[in-house]
């Protein structure tokens, strides 16, 4: 008994956890170039998929959001603020586009309904706008919204705000189960709690 | 039953506890951390190149058309460099309905596309819903005199297949709205710049 406790005391203290990678506190330098690496993977691996599909790189650290088609840039859009609760990113991820938030809502309506099934409002000349919209959101999964400045900041899920001339252009580019890949800011991971 | 020496394991002990303890309390003082970090930066700096180059291969060469239907912005790209910028017009979304209840919708596609030809004094042979929106009724023969309009696309114009093409435009008060049949205009300037940088089998980005 003796001996099991004496080779167990050292293992529990010091070992780091498999969450942190087998590495105990990289420093931000490394885990910034580790972030880098592994948002530059993804794309690679998604742009080679599908060169023409359209897709997000949001790279937190220099604070851009880029629209991009087979690694060509389309659109630069500067990320105004951003803010994530509870999970932050750990590392680059891939998420996937579930659908454009408009402020307006789906008529579930009766058969017959000319605007069954369709979104309001209707346009000066009496059509329906199903376009994007300035005040539109997208929504991504795993929890995340693109919106503009005019909308708080959710409380459950990470928000990244853009200038809502933006929006409306991103809006119109992505559909839903469109790609982004996000790049977080290392200082922004969060550690292991120190042993 | 004779005891187990138990002192004779605290070596053992002592070593597992060192192997396992964080480097940098390893090596605090020695300044082994910073060479740590070092080679693993150099590393993954390596790596990073070596990704980078991958996509900086995939950039074609040509410059490239990218064209925000939203803003009616016209932009001209060479690898990530942006070259040009111009104030477009893009498709109004507008439906037309005729009396044989053929209908179109005059939407600017979106997508990526290829410049097909580059036209000089280009001829727009017009479709059906042209004559329909005039009021009149189209031509039965598709090559017939009165569908050829010599003035309406300008002076140049990239065809981009099915129809769509960039090209010029009569009314430069209505450029930076989205008021064509789908097509996209530019007014005389912008339209030769494009057109003097643009080349056959350039790819046209719309959104």
């Amino acid at each position: 008994m003796i001996l099991s406790v004496l080779v167990a005391i050292p293992c529990a203290v010091s070992i780091p956890s498999p969450s942190a990678g087998g590495e105990s506190a990289p420093d931000s330098l490394e885990q910034a170039l580790r972030h880098r690496k592994q948002a530059l993977e993804l794309e690679l691996q998604f742009a080679q998929k599908d060169p023409n599909a359209y897709y997000l790189v949001i790279d937190l650290p220099s604070r851009k959001v880029y629209l991009k088609a087979g690694a060509h840039i389309l659109r630069a859009c500067a990320i105004k603020e951003y803010r994530f609760t509870g999970a932050l990113p750990r590392s680059s991820s891939q998420l996937r586009m579930i659908a454009r938030l408009d402020p307006v809502s789906v008529e579930p309506g009766n058969p017959g309904l000319r605007l069954r099934g369709r979104r309001l409002p209707l346009d000066f000349s009496g059509r329906l706008i199903e376009g994007p919209r300035a005040r539109s959101r997208l929504y991504f999964s795993p929890s995340l919204l693109i919106q503009p400045t005019e909308f708080p900041l959710p409380s459950n899920s990470g928000a990244i705000v853009l200038d809502s001339s933006h929006i409306k252009a991103l809006g119109s580019a992505l559909q839903p189960g469109s790609v982004a890949i996000l790049v977080p800011c290392a200082e922004t991971t969060p550690r292991e709690p120190s042993p | 039953m004779r005891r187990f020496p138990v002192f004779l394991l605290l070596p053992l002990v002592v070593a597992v506890a060192c192997r396992n303890s964080p480097p940098d309390a390893r090596s605090r003082g020695s300044g082994q951390q910073g060479a740590f970090t070092a080679s693993s930066a150099k590393r993954l700096g390596v790596e990073i190149e070596r990704l980078e180059a991958a996509l900086d291969g995939m950039l074609d060469e040509k410059p490239r058309i990218v064209i925000d239907t939203v803003h009616n912005r016209l932009q001209v790209w060479h690898r990530n460099r942006l070259l040009d910028e111009a104030v477009c017009a893009s498709g109004s979304g507008k439906i037309l309905l005729s009396d044989n209840r053929k209908s179109w919708r005059f939407d600017t596609p979106k997508g990526r596309f290829e410049v097909l030809r580059k036209v000089v004094n280009p001829i727009w042979k017009k479709p059906e819903w042209a004559f329909v929106e005039a009021g009149r009724t189209a031509p039965v023969l598709p090559w017939d005199f009165e569908r050829l309009d010599p003035v309406t696309l300008g002076k140049f114009a990239l065809e981009l297949g099915d129809g769509y093409e960039i090209h010029g435009n009569l009314y430069p008060n209505l450029i930076g709205r989205n008021i064509t049949h789908g097509c996209i205009r530019l007014n005389d300037g912008d339209l030769e710049a494009t057109f003097a940088r643009a080349q056959e089998g350039s790819r046209v980005y719309i959104y």
